[in-house]
């Protein structure tokens, strides 16, 4: 059950002063963050670089008190980093590093059949629909506060969702990506 | 039911098919020749005596014959035929034919059946001329303002036999002035030929036929006045084209339109059909698939592969930073606050 926005973004003003805070904001929003990371660079290092260059800004930050909404400017922070570092990298070592997702990378608590089916799935995906599944599903942010992100209007989220949505389930159903 | 919504549309096409051939098969069995019998085994001829005459056992009756009579004058030219009236067109007992001067009476009363009575009506007018008459004043008088858009006061023609005219009814509401020039108009034209049919007074009607000119021969009839509304009437049962005659064309070939407008309807009720069983199919997929939250967002359960279970899976599938990515944070967060 993800945290109420309030408390979240309480948490996100009271960090610099509280380690508890931070230790409350890390165990909310780690593991989408670094979803969301890992969902662009397919690199589990890169990821936990970006989530943590992503929490180090927060805090460089002078003021937070105008952050409105944690979530969403969390998940956007890292979303933005993990983008601007996957641009930092060459086309062939991304190539790589897919390569070396699948073989290696994968977590052991990918027992069950549908979920890795389901990860494998969203990796084909394409890149836009990807962020709006991983945001909305995995960053439990709504279609709004997705199409402030990513700059795109309400319908559009939603059709791409909906698209999205489409064909994981045709990925699914036929069993093979 | 699955099963059925899965090939939905195979059902769908499956019935369109059937509605098509029947539809096909009733049509053309409608208008198509009739299907020939198998031969039936014949006895062996017995041989004609010599001599033998087949008896004539056919005989028109006296209807047919005074029926077959006037087509012929009809479709001959010169015949001088001018119109004819029957007491009764199924069993005719008395009948009325009009005769110009060149007609072959002779011959008429020659083929004519003894059994009715013949009245011969002395003509001026072939009925070619007055039907020529009609037709004219229709195509110049009547459908020319119709065309326009305006109104004609000429509104119908038909013709006498009796008195071997045409009459042409005009609009009573119109302004006198106006009857007085489409009259005067009618009568330089046509003359004798035709009688009008108007609500003027007698008196006025007699003033303008001394306008006109001092002919006895241009007669104008005010006696239909009194009864404008049966002549109009009657002229409508004479009109060619009008809606009474295209209907009854219409109706001889009911049975070809019959069996296609029952065909249409079958096939439009199978295809009625069939889409309300898509549609209520769809409709119950998308109730199980989808049940939208009170925060605008949609929620899915039942199928497999729901919109539901497709983000419980992906929510699932998540991962989280490893321990020593964790324990690598932290420690850049106490550098960055160290200081403050």
């Amino acid at each position: 059950m993800p945290a109420d926005q309030n408390q979240l973004t309480q948490w996100l003003h009271e960090m610099k002063q509280s380690r508890e805070a931070f230790a409350a904001l890390y165990a909310e929003m780690s593991r989408p963050m670094y979803t969301v990371a890992c969902r662009i660079l397919h690199n589990r290092a890169d990821a936990e670089d970006a989530v943590q260059e992503a929490f180090m800004k927060l805090l460089r930050r002078e003021r937070t008190d105008d952050i409105e909404n944690g979530r969403a400017y969390l998940l956007q922070t890292v979303r933005n980093e993990a983008l601007m570092m996957a641009r930092k990298r060459s086309h062939e070592e991304l190539q790589e590093d897919v390569q070396g997702t699948d073989e290696n990378d994968r977590p052991d608590n990918f027992a069950w059949e549908n979920e890795m089916m389901i990860a494998e799935a969203i990796e084909h995906l394409k890149p836009e629909e990807r962020d709006i599944v991983t945001l909305h599903v995995n960053g439990d942010l709504t279609f709004e506060e997705i199409a402030k992100i990513m700059d795109m209007s309400l319908p559009a989220v939603y059709r791409k969702y909906r698209k999205a949505l489409d064909r994981l389930r045709k990925m699914m159903r036929g069993g093979s990506l | 039911m699955k099963a059925l919504y899965k090939y939905r549309f195979v059902l769908f096409g499956v019935i369109a098919l059937f509605a098509m051939l029947w539809i096909t098969c009733g049509t053309s069995q409608a208008r198509g020749p009739v299907p020939t019998a198998t031969p039936m085994p014949t006895a062996t001829p017995t041989p004609t005596p010599e001599g033998w005459k087949p008896e004539e056992t056919y005989q028109p009756t006296s209807t047919e014959k005074v029926r077959q009579i006037w087509q012929s004058l009809y479709a001959d030219y010169e015949s001088g035929y001018a119109g004819h009236e029957l007491d009764n067109w199924m069993d005719t007992k008395e009948a009325i034919l009009a005769l110009t001067k060149d007609a072959d009476r002779e011959a008429i009363l020659k083929e004519w059946p003894k059994d009715v009575k013949l009245q011969i009506i002395d003509a001026k007018y072939t009925f070619r001329e007055l039907e020529a008459v009609v037709f004219e004043i229709d195509t110049t008088w009547y459908y020319a303002f119709e065309r326009k858009g305006e109104e004609s006061i000429v509104i119908g023609t038909g013709i006498n036999v009796r008195e071997n005219y045409v009459t042409v009814c005009i609009d009573r509401t119109a302004p006198t002035r106006v009857q007085k020039k489409v009259i005067s108009d009618l009568f330089e034209r046509y003359g004798d030929c035709i009688r009008i049919d108007s609500s003027m007074s007698a008196e006025e009607l007699r003033e303008l036929e001394s306008e006109l000119v001092a002919d006895d021969s241009y007669l104008i009839d005010s006696i239909f006045s009194d009864s404008s509304k049966a002549i109009n009437k009657n002229y409508y049962d004479y009109k060619p084209n009008d809606s009474l005659l295209t209907f009854t064309a219409y109706t001889n070939n009911r049975g070809a339109y019959k069996v296609m407008s029952r065909g249409a309807v079958i096939a439009l009720a199978a295809g009625l059909a069939a889409a309300i069983l898509v549609f209520a199919f769809v409709l119950r997929r998308q109730a199980m698939q989808v049940r939208v939250t009170a925060d605008g967002r949609e929620v899915a359960g039942g199928e497999p592969y729901s919109d539901a279970e497709l983000e419980r899976l992906a929510r699932a599938a998540q991962e989280d930073v490893s321990e020593e990515g964790r324990n690598r944070i932290f420690a850049a967060y106490e550098r960055e606050t160290r200081g403050n």
